[in-house]
């Protein structure tokens, strides 16, 4: 029996990439930042978004169009029906948005993970795709694999155990 | 290139900042103490993360914000073993240390590094007449990448460059190679420029 | 034998806590991006045994930020709000008002950095007139009872210290002023050398 090898696609800080079933999309250090994956259990296709910041009209710098949650997670909805996807069909799982540092702070970095999950959700509730798994918050740091033939996202972690979402 | 200017006005008060700080520690931990600030250099934010070593590597890294006259964010970093002897060093404590450092490792690496931080920021604000200090320190123990993500992104929204400050401490116990990462605003940065530009003639 | 301070001491003492909370309004005002007005309205100069008597009650429950002073001017710092004006400043700095009246890590911090904002003023001012580097360490909060916290420091610093400077500090439109007290507890021989750099100023 010939064994199928998985293809894996790593995606950097302020990326995204899409792909369909026997592919990985992973991505690594997750601080603050979060990891998006959107996925159509029917067509076992989906996407992964690295997303740095929640909101592209608080900067007006260009830059990757990964990094704001707004534009990264409409284009991800916009490739994957390019490519046969019906919205409808989609769901989401997300993880990451961490306080990397111990102690809370009086400014606004400290907040910036949880700012970012917040203004992820408020996306993905505007466009009707349900969200039906996190792990964000904490401390610690995360890399993400999502497996586009089980729909699983693998969180893992240097300072916190592997979970399975 | 503004990456490749004169920086040896920058070092100069830098290493004075070094002496001063390693007087304090020496003091404190009754040991001799000698901190050398030998090199730095500005680089593009987004080259950071490559020149520290990748975003998987393990760091300990303790945090402040700069405040004053004008504004930034800074981080003194070391690689996790680096961190472990360190904190053996500070504490006194040979325990071997698994996975993050306790409360009283992290209470001694941030006290010692205020000192750094106060000293490197009078410095700077010796240099460029202005008010500077640091916040309270924020400790943070994981994969580099994890640990900045936050700074590149607030900085590189105000900011094209950051400083990359190589620190070499030594101790009778042991010697500790560290970098100080400093992400000035835009208005800071146009600042260092301009005085280094002064000093180059 | 505690020193007898004379007019031009206590003037160039009274000079260095103007600019010194000068220096930490401003920088609150900073990093808070709130308008901060920071007074200190009366100074004294007292033997150590009634610091907590100048100071309130001794069973009062209060904030104290505390420091260590490092380097060639030795001591301790203690900055302290009674309970009900420190709920009053943290909600202020913070923006959101406490339902109870127990502090979370994010006033903890908040206070901390208040803290080490002022200490860092004064020890700023200090170090100036004196020429020489002074570092603090990481403030340290306590919420407690007055006497307590101030005996701690007096162990933690373990020196016969004989006079403390106590100031009384008020923000105000906090919505309304509230007062606190920084005291700060030089060494002899740092008392002395402060009182020394004085002199050859004037």
């Amino acid at each position: 029996m010939t064994e199928t090898k998985s293809q894996r696609i790593s995606i950097n800080i302020a990326e995204f990439a899409i792909a369909k079933h026997s592919e990985i999309i992973e991505t690594q250090s997750l601080g603050s930042c979060v990891g998006v994956a959107l996925y159509d259990r029917t067509t076992k296709m989906g996407g992964l978004a690295h997303i740095m910041l929640p909101d592209s009209k608080k900067v007006m710098v260009g830059g990757k169009p990964g990094k704001y949650a707004d534009v990264a997670i409409k284009l991800m909805v916009d490739k994957l029906q390019e490519a046969g996807v019906n919205k409808m069909n989609l769901t989401a799982k997300i993880a990451g948005g961490a306080c990397m540092f111990s102690g809370a702070g009086i400014s606004d970095f400290m907040n910036i993970g949880l700012r970012n999950v917040n203004a992820i959700k408020q996306i993905l509730s505007e466009m009707k795709i349900p969200l039906v798994a996190e792990d964000c918050g904490a401390n610690h740091g995360r890399t993400v694999e999502f497996n586009l033939d089980s729909g699983k996202m693998t969180v893992k972690s240097s300072m916190a155990s592997t979970k399975e979402i | 290139m503004k990456e490749d200017i004169k920086t040896d006005a920058l070092l100069e008060v830098l290493n004075i900042g070094a002496g001063q700080s390693a007087t304090a520690l020496s003091e404190i931990l009754r040991q001799k103490v000698l901190i050398n600030v030998p090199d730095l250099k500005f680089l593009p934010i987004d080259k950071v993360t490559e020149s520290l070593g990748g975003a998987e590597q393990k760091i300990v890294g303790i945090y402040f914000q700069i405040n004053g006259d004008i504004t930034g964010k800074m981080l003194l970093l070391f690689d996790q073993k680096t961190g472990h002897m360190l904190a053996e060093i500070l504490t006194g404590d040979k325990t071997k240390r698994e996975g993050k450092l306790s409360d009283i490792d992290m209470s001694a690496m941030m006290e010692m590094a205020n000192i750094i931080a106060n000293s490197c920021l009078n410095g700077l604000a010796g240099l460029l007449d202005m008010r500077l200090m640091p916040s309270i320190p924020y400790y943070a123990e994981d994969e580099l990448g994890a640990v900045i993500d936050f700074l590149l992104i607030e900085m590189a929204i105000v900011s094209e460059l950051a400083m990359l400050v190589n620190t070499e401490m030594s101790t009778e116990k042991g010697n500790i190679k560290g970098s100080l990462l400093v992400f000035p605003d835009d208005t800071f940065m146009n600042k260092i420029f301009e005085r280094l530009e002064l000093q180059k003639t | 034998m505690n020193h007898e301070f004379s007019a031009i001491e206590l003037d160039a003492i009274q000079e260095i806590c103007n600019i010194a909370s000068g220096n930490a309004a401003g920088a609150l005002s900073q990093v808070l991006n709130k308008r901060i007005n920071m007074k200190v309205p009366e100074i004294k100069i007292v033997p150590v045994e009634l610091a907590t008597e100048i100071m309130g009650e001794s069973g009062a429950i209060v904030a104290g930020v505390y420091s260590r002073l490092i380097g060639d001017f030795n001591g301790g710092l203690l900055l302290t709000f009674p309970r009900e004006d420190v709920i009053l400043l943290v909600d202020k700095l913070v923006g959101s008002p406490s339902k109870t009246h127990t502090l979370s890590e994010l006033d903890v911090s908040a206070i901390s950095e208040v803290g080490n904002i002022i200490c860092a003023s004064f020890v700023g001012a200090i170090s100036k007139i004196i020429n020489k580097t002074v570092f603090i360490s990481v403030p340290k909060l306590a919420f407690d009872m007055l006497g307590a916290i101030v005996d701690f420091i007096l162990i933690e610093l373990a020196e016969n210290a004989e006079q403390a400077l106590i100031m009384k500090i008020q923000f105000e439109d906090v919505p309304k002023t509230i007062s606190g007290h920084f005291f700060i507890l030089p060494n002899p021989g740092s008392l002395e050398m402060l009182l020394n750099s004085i002199k050859c100023r004037h």
